[in-house]
């Protein structure tokens, strides 16, 4: 397999709507590590963005994860791609780093996509996985994450009632609130990707908790 | 009406035209606008009188004066602009947002510092505007709104790009201005006197180097990359090693000015280690270190190195044949005073019913 470098069509395989997100792979020509981006666009000359892969480095097909941003350039098309369509793709790059050993993943919304692709490759031992959502049907791939990480995987959810039936094993409010309400281990490493404002509102707690600052690696949305 | 204030000489062309003008009264137009820095459509006087009126129904020459001036004792002053209306395109905002612009007054030049967004979304751990999240994209007319309407406009000597937000994260607007900035039409600042600073967004920064000839300052703050990660989470995506490739071969093809931003952590990246990486990491580029003082804001685990460690690390550079300069801290005094604290408890406030975690 060879660098998907540079941009180029590929076949989407599946279309798949995931609570507010959606799911697309296709039949991957190339080799990366778990934690990376590829740049996708609709053609070769639009616009693109970048997206963390979701799917494991030794699979067949390679996938990403996003939610339409309204306004946006690219997802509002991108969300009503369906299989046998093309899409250029580039990449992949980035090197959100996949430590092994112990540490916490924090991820808000499609944030989770390099952590589940971390999971795959089987660089979850030892780590604990916080994902914040507003919505239960944002838990993407939940059963999946419920299986690989078992009680190391926690959510928090800002929208859930109390006698909802989906709220088993949530924690009701913001990821934010739940890790002000803990105290961390200053010894791991963090790991957070998702929108800055979670990154930044996240860090700045995890640093008040005397986690040094040295400790804590982001990926944010560009 | 449409406000005209903030469109390049080839957006006012479909203006032009609808006034039954050539289209090269477009550019009539936009000297007018910014070149003359007319205050009604009475003054353009080599446009026909019926043309001037029909302006005068549909048009608007309109930009946004500050809302709040702080000045700081060493002369630098700090403005406070409301973003919204066309200045914040495609962002319905209920309540205000603001942003700022610094303007630094010095013997031999006065500059102005511009934002280019409403918060940013690079989360840099030294950056208060980070904390913000980002907001929104700043309009062209919403970032030469800085420029036209603080008092002391016509004395401008040098534009820098370094307020809040990435420009090259809004980069077709930010070219758009710095077009009207730099055109003889426009403001008719040369490319020397405009420097845009980045964290290095590497496929906006081709763009940026393809489509504009002003300066361009990279934001470095640590030569080790593994550090760089935990100041700047852009280092997971753009790595610094292919951000420092491409400028060289940037000046490979042409004579560009580039300059290094760095500020100065105590204990961070102030150590003879970081001193010698930075000199081995550059080689190959012409280039000139700024060392900037940290103004430290609340919360933060970074303290800025002191006077001393400072000039050593200057030294050290300059000794290696980098031109090296400490820049003077400026406006330290209104750093609280400035509003943006208050804007930021303000946002977070707005921002807790949108947020989605």
């Amino acid at each position: 397999m060879t660098k998907a470098d540079p941009t180029h069509p590929v076949r989407i395989s599946s279309a798949e709507r995931l609570g507010s997100a959606f799911a697309l792979t296709w039949k991957r020509d190339f080799d990366f590590t778990a934690g990376q981006l590829v740049e996708v666009a609709l053609d070769e000359s639009g616009a693109s963005r970048l997206y963390s892969l979701f799917t494991g480095p030794r699979e067949d097909e390679a996938g990403i994860l996003f939610t339409v941003a309204e306004g946006g350039e690219l997802t509002p098309s991108l969300a009503s791609i369906a299989p046998g369509d093309l899409i250029w793709v580039g990449g992949p790059s980035g090197s959100f780093p996949a430590y092994s050993g112990p540490g916490i993943w924090i991820a808000n919304g499609t944030g989770v996509a390099p952590f589940l692709s971390m999971a795959r490759a089987g660089l979850s031992a030892g780590k604990k996985l916080l994902h914040g959502a507003r919505a239960p049907d944002d838990f993407y791939f939940l059963e999946e994450l419920e299986t690989v990480m078992g009680d190391s995987y926690l959510r928090c959810c800002s929208l859930i009632s109390a006698d909802s039936p989906a709220g088993k094993g949530i924690f009701r409010g913001r990821l934010t609130a739940f890790i002000e309400s803990e105290s961390w281990d200053p010894e791991l490493s963090y790991e957070l990707c998702g929108s800055a404002s979670m990154v930044v509102d996240v860090r700045d707690i995890l640093i008040a908790k005397g986690v040094p600052h040295s400790s804590i690696v982001s990926e944010v949305y560009f | 009406m449409q406000e005209l204030f903030g469109l390049t000489a080839q957006d006012l062309i479909p203006v032009a035209q609808s006034l039954s003008l050539k289209p090269f009264a477009a550019k009539q137009l936009a000297r007018w606008i910014y070149a003359r820095r007319a205050h009604t459509f009475d003054e353009m006087t080599d446009l026909p009188k019926e043309a001037r009126e029909r302006l005068k129904e549909g048009f608007s020459l309109g930009f946004e004066a500050p809302v709040k001036r702080t000045q700081s004792a060493d002369g630098t002053v700090k403005y406070l602009f409301q973003a919204s209306g066309s200045y914040l395109p495609n962002r319905d905002a209920v309540s205000p947002r603001f942003v700022e612009a610094a303007y630094i007054p010095e013997p031999d030049r006065r500059t102005l510092c511009v934002s280019t967004q409403v918060g940013c979304r690079m989360g840099c751990l030294f950056c208060m505007t980070g904390k913000q999240g980002l907001q929104g994209h700043l309009s062209p007319g919403g970032i030469l709104a800085q420029v036209r309407g603080i008092p002391e406009s016509e004395g401008l000597t040098n534009i820098v790009y370094m307020g809040m937000g990435e420009p090259l994260d809004n980069l077709e607007n930010v070219l758009k201005s710095l077009e009207i900035l730099t055109a003889d039409w426009g403001f008719g600042f040369s490319n020397q006197r405009v420097t845009l600073s980045s964290v290095g967004l590497l496929p906006a920064l081709e763009e940026f180097f393809r489509k504009s000839r002003v300066r361009f300052a990279l934001s470095l703050h640590s030569p080790f990359e593994d550090e760089r990660r935990s100041l700047m989470p852009v280092q997971n995506v753009h790595a610094l090693s292919q951000v420092l490739d491409f400028l060289r071969r940037v000046q490979a093809r042409d004579a560009r000015r580039i300059s290094i931003e760095y500020i100065c952590f105590e204990g961070v990246n102030d150590s003879p280690r970081h001193r010698r990486e930075l000199v081995r990491i550059l080689q190959g580029l012409k280039t000139r270190v700024n060392l900037i003082h940290y103004h430290a804001i609340p919360g933060s685990p970074l303290r800025g190195s002191s006077e001393k460690v400072m000039e050593e690390f200057q030294g050290a550079l300059v000794e290696k044949g980098i031109p090296a300069s400490v820049r003077r801290s400026r406006g330290e005094d209104i750093q609280a005073a400035c509003g943006l604290l208050s804007t930021k408890e303000l946002l977070k406030a707005q921002r807790a019913e949108t947020l989605d975690y």
